[in-house]
């Protein structure tokens, strides 16, 4: 028994021992290291919160441009030719802001998530002082403390819960060969929705690794799950040595959560296979207005 | 089939009904696993069982099986706060022996089972209620050193209710009832009928690791569950008059650790001891088990999966029989399978396992070693 404790505890102990101590870490205590942790997820979410601020702004012009396009194409073609060269330069800023926004999350998402793993450590220790501490002001204070890190880390959590990818698809651009477009008009457009292609395709390979990634997951948990079925189904590992009772729930907590991970997968699939359709949609076009301009410059 | 088989196909079937007139229900997780394999029996000749039809005086035996089942999960329902799914699982598996001395069997196994989960969030918590029916069936049922367990129809009710007090230490309570009617094609199986309930306490912490993956839902973690349970069995058929009842304390605890986003493995470790007490005194045992659950990655494409159990009881008093209902009273099982991705869906098993019991009072045991290969499909719906 003394065996299992001793293996139970270093086990513990392994899973709890820090798997990533970074140089900030040294010479701070728990508090410190939370308060450190919080000054550089706040600047880092001002950061994403800049940068994706100044992508919307970017955005509703580039949008906004596109409707002001389409309403010139047929009454005013020479503005409309200003607006498409105005689209075509904002194109290239549009997709270095969505590049810098991607980065400012990613590193906001890293930034939290050592700040969670510092707050879970500060408040497993205010935990566990709170339990000793007799009744008093010193008690009192470790409790006042750990309300509130304890909402804080409740609200870290939940800026960064709806961090999924937005499953919706921007609206396809209504770019269109005209009679009087010159060959390099036309070839113009057809880069403006070979740029669009583009980023519809990364975000495509982005969705596959992750769809990949759960995929795995799932196939690997199914395996384990084949062999206790197979084990249980037959009462193979049934020696009835003492009565047990069965169909207790596996786990204690919460078994209402509203997506499976099979759920998870479908609805990234269908996401990632209407980017796709729009990726081929979009280079079928590019290719007709290449085509066409190919045709007029003869 | 039996009016317990019957009432379990019947709910599937309501169910299913149901969920295709509303359209709204999911199957998940099917499984369909095809298996052979070979086996070898040994036992000491002298192991007595009061619940095995025949005896035969062979100290080994051989055999070959082939095995079929399907497994899934049904959703009917899993919005916010509200879930209820129902689990499946159906099996037969057919043997063929040889080297016995009165005639080779060819034991048969049919099994089902049907497990329905509605859980709610209630009271800051989530309160979890939990109807199962559980049959078995076996024809031809040989005798030792082949121990195939008899037939039954089981059903269980648990409620559990668990509620989380910080963001990493969760508390439950849970309460059980179940019944357990063995088939009685031997007056003697009568004898293991039995009616349990029980109440059971814990408290599980939960330890996260970093995120490594780019989802966000997966990442390291680990849990420490300690628990304390009461169990009252009661065996209607056994005793004249006074009939058998025996109460029970078990402790216990578990812990699991998932490392499978940074090392590739993860590892559940379950433990527990039993303190039972009866109004027959010469039932009174103490018990101690410890179960073992493991995966580690080999490679892209392969997966080893590892069980374990091993199981001792100590009776208070001297016994120079085994009591009804416990065919043995020590057990080391100990099984493990290779899985090979074959690609999406379809996977393959190698795997083996080896069970041994034995008696404290005269030292006889049997045992079993097994070879198997399974094809596994999940089909997507």
């Amino acid at each position: 028994m003394r065996a299992l404790l001793l293996l139970t505890a270093a086990a513990v102990a392994v899973t709890l021992a820090p798997s990533r101590a970074g140089a900030q870490e040294v010479g701070r205590s728990p508090l410190e290291l939370v308060e450190y942790w919080d000054d550089v997820y706040r600047a880092a979410s001002l950061r994403y919160q800049a940068a994706a601020a100044e992508f919307d702004r970017i955005d509703g012009n580039w949008n906004r441009l596109n409707d002001e396009y389409l309403q010139q194409l047929e009454s005013n073609p020479a503005r409309a030719e200003r607006i498409l060269g105005e689209i075509l330069s904002l194109s290239d800023e549009r997709t270095i802001k969505e590049g810098q926004v991607r980065i400012e999350l990613g590193e906001w998402q890293e930034a939290g998530d050592s700040f969670i793993g510092a707050l879970d450590n500060y408040l497993e220790i205010l935990n566990n002082t709170i339990r000793v501490t007799p009744l008093g002001d010193s008690l009192d204070e470790s409790i006042s403390l750990y309300n509130f890190w304890h909402e804080r880390l409740e609200t870290v959590e939940n800026d960064l819960a709806p961090t999924n990818l937005l499953l919706v698809l921007e609206p396809m651009p209504e770019v269109v060969a005209r009679d009087d477009d010159t060959a390099d008009d036309l070839e113009r457009k057809a880069t403006l929705l070979e740029n669009r292609a583009l980023r519809d395709s990364a975000v495509v390979v982005e969705l596959e690794d992750r769809i990949a990634t759960l995929r795995r997951r799932l196939e690997r948990d199914r395996s384990a799950a084949d062999l206790s079925a197979r084990i249980r189904r037959f009462g193979d590992m049934t020696i009835p040595v003492v009565p047990t009772t069965e169909g207790g729930p596996e786990i204690v907590g919460d078994t209402t959560a509203a997506q499976t991970p099979e759920q998870r997968i479908e609805l990234m699939e269908a996401y990632r296979d209407e980017r796709i359709a729009r990726v081929e949609q979009l280079l079928a076009r590019a290719s007709e207005l290449r085509a066409e301009a190919a045709r007029r410059r003869r | 089939m039996n009016r317990q088989g019957m009432v379990m196909l019947g709910v599937l079937a309501l169910l299913l009904g149901t969920g295709t007139a509303s359209g709204q229900v999911r199957l998940e997780n099917v499984s369909i696993t095809m298996g052979v394999g070979g086996e070898m029996y040994g036992s000491d000749g002298n192991f007595l069982s009061i619940a095995v039809p025949q005896v035969d005086s062979t100290d080994s035996a051989l055999g070959a099986s082939g095995d079929m089942g399907a497994a899934g999960t049904l959703i009917f329902m899993a919005d916010n706060g509200r879930s209820l799914i129902t689990e499946f699982d159906f099996g037969m598996r057919q043997f063929w022996t040889g080297g016995f001395q009165a005639r080779n069997y060819a034991p048969r196994e049919l099994s089902g089972r049907v497990r329905a989960n509605y859980s709610q969030h209630f009271g800051g918590g989530t309160l979890a209620v939990i109807p199962s029916l559980d049959s078995r069936r076996i024809a031809d049922r040989p005798p030792l050193p082949l121990y195939l367990a008899p037939g039954y129809s089981a059903g269980a009710v648990v409620a559990n209710y668990s509620r989380a007090v910080a963001t990493d230490l969760a508390f439950y309570g849970q309460l059980t009832g179940e019944t357990k009617d063995y088939t009685a094609d031997l007056p003697a199986l009568d004898d293991l009928d039995r009616r349990s309930a029980g109440l059971e306490a814990g408290v599980q912490m939960f330890f996260r690791g970093g995120p490594e993956t780019s989802d966000p839902q997966i990442r390291d973690h680990s849990t420490l569950r300690f628990f304390g349970t009461y169990l009252h069995h009661s065996y209607p058929k056994q005793g004249e008059g006074l009939l058998r009842r025996d109460n029970a304390a078990r402790i216990g605890g578990e812990f699991t650790l998932d490392r499978r986003d940074t090392q590739g493995f993860q590892l559940a470790l379950r433990a527990h001891g039993t303190r039972s007490r009866s109004n027959s005194r010469r039932v009174d045992y103490n018990a101690g088990r410890i179960e073992v659950e493991g995966s580690v990655e080999l490679g892209e494409d392969t997966q080893l999966d590892l069980q374990g159990l091993w199981a001792v009881k100590r009776y208070i008093n001297q016994q120079d029989f085994l009591i009804p209902g416990e065919e043995a009273d020590n057990a080391t099982i100990v099984f493990a399978q290779v899985t090979r991705f074959l690609r999406d869906g379809v996977r393959a098993g190698i795997g083996g396992g080896w069970r041994r019991a034995e008696t404290n009072f005269s030292g006889a045991y049997y045992q079993r070693f097994s070879m198997s290969f399974s094809l596994t499909v999940s089909p997507r719906f």
